[in-house]
């Protein structure tokens, strides 16, 4: 793990394996690298490069005030990705906020694959788990949820993160703000969609836009990276199949 | 095993760093979630610093990879110790 000083944040990084390029991307307020890193390391290491990055005010990256933008939290990963010598096109998959960083960062450079897993519309969301970071916390999944009503370090580090983010820097400002997707350099879009999700009206809204390359429902809620772990690391496995055989 | 609880420590106090209390007694029923309360992105942190130590020789990110959440929570450092020892 390292940081990349991005001008006004450090990122916080790691990576894993050599090959085609494939960066992950962690949800907002109780993501951080670490759920994709017990994911994605082993499998996929083994015939990516994997990078795995924090975004600004998460895990190990620093918390600024500002920039919660998803321009902004594009650059950071653009950023980064240039610092760590990527200069081809690359697989993005992103949970959540994650994926929408993703569908920014294809504004910035060439992503051949992007795979949006249970990712909301930008702006105010229709989904009641994404209202507010309460009730993000109500919606967590048992092992994190656990993980809270135990008390003790870690349930009170996260929520720290979480009261920080939320009334600490202009996180919750920017997400509100954000306009409706530009879609137009979005290509090979890959949509895992949580069947107890709700945001299932974004994935309407992927489909009808983008006519996206493929679609499935796992059996899960939002949070489907603790959820259903395998099907992910399965869905990712062919997405990424696919996009070599088309290379 | 000795040596092996050793490195391990030394490793999490370096993960830990300004919140390592020496008097953590760590041993191999010490467990990283219920004992240490290591965070995730921390374990990820121990991860790289004992693949880093032990180089290629010990596949500790195969390992956990393949564990699931509960598997992760549940993990002591007598767990850590048997992986290496037993590589």
């Amino acid at each position: 793990m390292k940081r990349i000083d991005v001008g006004d944040a450090q990122i916080n990084v790691t990576e894993r394996g050599e090959g085609p390029v494939l960066v992950l991307l962690h949800g907002l307020f109780v993501g951080s690298l670490a759920q994709w890193y017990f994911l994605g390391a082993g499998v996929f290491a083994e015939t990516h490069r994997v990078i795995f990055v924090d975004l600004r005010g998460h895990g190990r990256s620093s918390r600024p005030s500002t920039g919660y933008d998803l321009p902004t939290l594009a650059q950071d990963v653009h950023r980064v990705l240039d610092s760590l010598g990527v200069d081809g096109p690359i697989a993005v998959a992103g949970h959540s906020y994650g994926g929408l960083v993703g569908c920014h960062l294809s504004h910035l450079r060439p992503v051949e694959q992007l795979v949006l897993i249970d990712t909301p519309l930008p702006g105010p969301s229709s989904n009641p788990a994404l209202a507010s970071p309460d009730a993000l916390l109500d919606a967590l999944p048992g092992p994190l949820k656990q993980v809270l009503l135990g008390g003790g370090r870690r349930a009170r580090r996260l929520l720290e993160t979480v009261r920080a983010l939320a009334h600490d820097t202009s996180l919750l400002s920017d997400m509100a703000a954000e306009p409706p997707l530009n879609t137009d350099s979005m290509q090979q879009v890959h949509l895992i969609y949580g069947e107890a999700s709700g945001c299932l009206d974004a994935e309407t809204w992927f489909l009808e836009e983008l006519g996206a390359v493929s679609s499935e429902r796992l059996p899960g809620g939002h949070f489907l990276l603790v959820e259903c772990p395998e099907q992910i690391v399965g869905a990712l496995a062919r997405v990424l199949r696919l996009g070599s055989k088309n290379r | 095993m000795q040596q092996t609880l050793s490195v391990v420590t030394r490793l999490l106090q370096d993960v830990l760093a300004d919140e390592w209390d020496d008097s953590f007694d760590v041993q191999a029923d010490t467990s990283f979630a219920d004992d240490l309360e290591l965070e995730s992105i921390e374990f990820v942190a121990l991860a790289e610093r004992l693949q880093e130590h032990y180089g290629n020789d010990v596949n500790f990110v195969g390992w956990i990879s393949s564990l699931d959440l509960d598997g992760i929570l549940g993990l002591t450092v007598g767990d850590l110790v048997e992986f290496v020892e037993n590589r």
